[in-house]
């Protein structure tokens, strides 16, 4: 029965993961029990041999320089990005770009020739849909960002 | 000053704008993410893009950072999430392209290479003993990347990064004692593996 309470608790004692008082009760019965020590060796020599340097070799200085420039360039590409959709979306833009185009819209329902060849109209024609379609497109990205974040973050407790 | 609190104000120097606080944060973590990545992508070109999507992710995310955890916490949490969609988009697309034969050749190309490449260190021991240790190596990072997996995240975090069992809870949201089972595990099936190699 020890012993197999021992056992359990090798991999935690290799990776000195247990209080003091059970490290030095460990070391106590691997002193004198043989199937015990047999038991950690094993486990010794396999943790040995999944060693880190077998990975890969150390990476040359060139790998880190071109690994931090592309690091870079993604975050300088982000950035624009992101200030092209801010400036665009800032409200103090958007709300009269918004107000300018609704006005627009209903100047062109209330126009007789709209009126009478509605059909004719396509969402390419209309300003104002175009941006509304800009802005759920944003709010899509938006949502999409937060499912991800949501499910990684059942992931993380699951 | 402790490596959590040089973090901490690199962070603040980063939402302030500081580029050359984001360059020192990168140099700093660069390797470890490269190499985590790696024991858990096992392709060096995936793992440096995932690697280097983490420090992006860190860079767009920052000003969300409330330091509740620590950077180190957060940094890992986020490189595990993206080696995790890795492998959903990576199962998605062996569904409909794996070819079993394809990847069992490879195997047996990779174990054929070794055997012409080890006997150059082996000037002064048993060729056939390095040889084999090599091969047994291999077997085991084959075994490593075939753990499920919550153990192979928790088994790279606990051996190959050296995290405390309470931190790898903290990144994982995992409860110590699952923290500790599943590790318990992982070892076990490794174990299995240089048993298995050892009756051949
Ligand atoms: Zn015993």
């Amino acid at each position: 029965m020890e012993c197999k309470k021992i056992q359990r608790s090798l991999v935690n004692y290799y990776y000195q993961e247990l209080d003091s008082p059970a490290m030095s009760k460990i070391a106590g019965h691997l002193e004198t029990c043989v199937a015990c020590r047999q038991t950690y060796g094993q486990i010794k020599k396999t943790l040995t041999l999944v060693a880190k340097e077998q990975v890969e070799k150390e990476k040359s200085s060139f790998f880190w320089q071109d690994f931090q420039h592309q690091v870079y360039q993604a975050v300088s590409a982000e950035k624009e990005s992101l200030s092209r959709w801010r400036g665009f979306l800032a409200p103090r833009r958007l709300v009269p770009a918004l107000a300018g185009a609704l006005i627009l819209l209903l100047i062109i329902i209330s126009s007789p020739r709209w009126s009478r060849h509605g059909s004719e109209m396509t969402s390419a024609d209309l300003p104002i849909v175009q941006e509304l379609e800009l802005i759920e497109n944003y709010e899509l990205i938006q949502d999409l960002e937060l499912l991800e974040n949501l499910q990684e973050a059942e992931q993380l407790r699951g | 000053m402790e490596s959590k609190d040089i973090d901490q104000q690199l962070i603040e120097k980063i939402k302030n704008g500081d580029q050359a606080a984001f360059g020192l944060l990168l140099e700093k973590y660069q390797k470890r993410a490269y190499y985590f990545c790696l024991h858990l992508v096992s392709r060096p070109e995936d793992a440096e893009d995932l690697a280097q999507e983490g420090f992006v992710r860190v860079y767009k995310n920052v000003h969300a950072f409330r330091g509740t955890a620590s950077f180190q916490t957060w940094f890992y949490q986020i490189l595990l999430n993206l080696c995790r969609s890795y492998h959903r988009h990576r199962y998605l697309v062996s569904r409909f392209t794996f070819n079993f034969s394809q990847a069992e050749g490879q195997n047996e190309d990779q174990e054929q290479s070794l055997e012409n490449s080890i006997p150059d260190q082996s000037l002064d021991s048993d060729p056939q003993r390095l040889i084999d240790n090599e091969k047994l190596k291999l077997r085991l990072e084959q075994a490593l990347q075939a753990l499920p997996r919550q153990q192979k995240e928790i088994f790279a975090l606990k051996h190959f990064e050296e995290l405390k069992i309470n931190e790898i809870a903290g990144i994982t949201g995992l409860a110590e004692g699952t923290v500790k089972s599943h590790l318990f595990r992982a070892v076990q099936r490794l174990q299995e593996v240089l048993k298995e190699f050892k009756e051949r």
